[in-house]
């Protein structure tokens, strides 16, 4: 009985990285070869103790339930040096968006800011509302304000929104 | 010469003053800038959600693009990457393409993926040209000393092939140059200005801003110059929180490159948005003996 549980549970990791291979992407994780040289560059390990070679190495051997559950998925900031150091065209980067996909398509919840982005990319197409900003002469200005033309948005926004729906739907 | 201007999310519903600065600068230099219509976003933003999510997106506006008279001109670094990156996987995954188009044809779209699409640093330095940008200067900034940010999406993967060199970058430096400033080359140029980590966790996205920001004041610069609306909205918009974040007090300028082409150019600070930066501005304007009022 114990030993099935163990086929099992193997099976279903080995189902997330199949998965995780799947998402459209770069991620690439098998051809790590743990050299760390993502890590020493990482612009977020220093502020957060995030060590993207070991998330990697978790992904590779099929230990990635845990990390779905974990925030350390999101704490990165994207700015893809670990992608420009690796020698082995690994892009870690690319495993933590990867794993965010899975994480959600899985049942977790999104962080509030990228469910507003959402939310309003499907209402409007755009990821935020036309702001009304203020300058540093304390006035408040909006686009039309400043003679900028109106946004042009999706011209049949109910078809766009029912296609956009459809497309964040999509899982590997 | 003529582009079609694909500004993105942010800088169309926040960051004005870059679409401003652009439009009038490239109407100085009598070079026409169409708007299209039916965009929406690149979705960059929303690959962490999901990212077929961001394919169809990216992909999407693609084929708006697509169907335009002139290339592409975009203004935000992560925009590009997103078109230049959906283009690859988009050419590698025949089912890839054939799911985001039969999704299209809902909206009367089709993907094929010849859109030529360059970022503005590349219109300006590579097809402008820096010779013509010189000539163009009205107002010599010779005064001053700038740090380049040309953000993260612009340099990096090599691999996806960008704008400009991810050790070495130049095209911004030989821009700013162009106009009489010098620019430095400095520690912690590179450096990411924490948009993206800023969604999830504040309290390091403004410690990065604050970092690259005090890096440049280290450097004794005059201001810095961004080509990015995610650059500006931290670098800029959110750089007094940054200090209070790093311990410091920040006091630089940073303008978009496009408000700087224009003071060169002879262009009143309003026409290109300066009121709208949150940063202390008024020096540079001061530096080059221009009123601001």
């Amino acid at each position: 009985m114990a030993e099935a549980v163990t086929v099992l549970t193997k099976i279903a990791q080995l189902e997330l990285l199949r998965r995780l291979l799947k998402v459209p992407g770069d991620q690439n994780p098998l051809s790590c070869m743990q050299c760390g040289k993502c890590t020493s560059g990482c612009t977020i390990m220093v502020l957060l103790e995030n060590y993207p070679h070991r998330v990697v190495d978790r992904v590779r051997l099929g230990l990635i339930e845990d990390l779905l559950k974990s925030d350390v998925i999101w704490a990165c900031t994207q700015c893809l040096k670990c992608k420009e150091a690796c020698p082995q065209k690994v892009s870690p980067m690319e495993v933590f968006l990867a794993l965010r996909n899975l994480a959600i398509s899985g049942g977790a919840s999104l962080p509030e800011s990228y469910m507003k982005m959402l939310a309003t990319a499907i209402e409007t197409g755009f990821i935020q509302e036309p702001l009304e900003v203020v300058g540093r002469d304390g006035k408040s200005y909006k686009r039309e304000d400043l003679g900028l033309p109106p946004i042009s948005g999706p011209k049949k926004l109910d078809v766009f929104q029912l296609t956009i729906m459809k497309a964040f739907e999509k899982s590997p | 010469m003529k582009y079609v201007i694909y500004p993105g999310c942010l800088t169309l519903t926040e960051q004005y003053a870059y679409e401003l600065s652009t439009r009038r600068v490239f109407e100085a230099l009598g070079i026409e800038l169409l708007t299209p219509e039916n965009i929406s976003c690149c979705g960059a933003p929303l690959r962490s959600v999901n990212a077929y999510g961001w394919i169809y997106l990216a992909a999407r506006n693609m084929a708006v693009l697509e169907d335009e008279e002139a290339p592409a001109m975009i203004l935000c670094n992560w925009c590009h990457l997103s078109f230049t990156h959906a283009r690859k996987l988009l050419s590698e995954k025949e089912e890839l393409r054939l799911w985001v188009n039969e999704l299209l044809k809902e909206e009367d779209l089709e993907y094929r993926g010849d859109l030529e699409f360059k970022h503005l640093v590349e219109v300006l330095h590579d097809d402008i040209g820096i010779k013509v940008i010189a000539e163009s200067v009205k107002v010599k900034l010779e005064s001053l000393t700038l740090s380049p940010h040309s953000g993260c999406q612009l340099i990096r993967p090599t691999e996806l092939g960008r704008p400009d060199n991810s050790v070495n970058p130049v095209k911004l430096s030989n821009l700013i140059e162009a106009l009489g400033a010098k620019a430095v080359r400095h520690v912690g140029e590179l450096e990411c200005c924490g948009w993206a980590i800023y969604k999830t966790r504040v309290d390091a996205g403004l410690t990065l801003a604050g970092n690259r920001i005090k890096a440049a004041s280290d450097a004794k610069v005059d201001g810095m110059i961004v080509v990015c609306p995610h650059g500006a909205e931290m670098l800029d918009g959110m750089q007094s929180e940054a200090g209070k974040a790093i311990g410091s007090k920040l006091e630089l300028p940073v303008l978009y490159y496009t408000q700087l082409l224009g003071l060169a150019l002879g262009i009143e600070p309003k026409e290109l948005g300066l009121q709208l930066n949150r940063s202390p501005v008024e020096r540079i304007l001061e530096r080059i003996s221009i009123n601001s009022s």
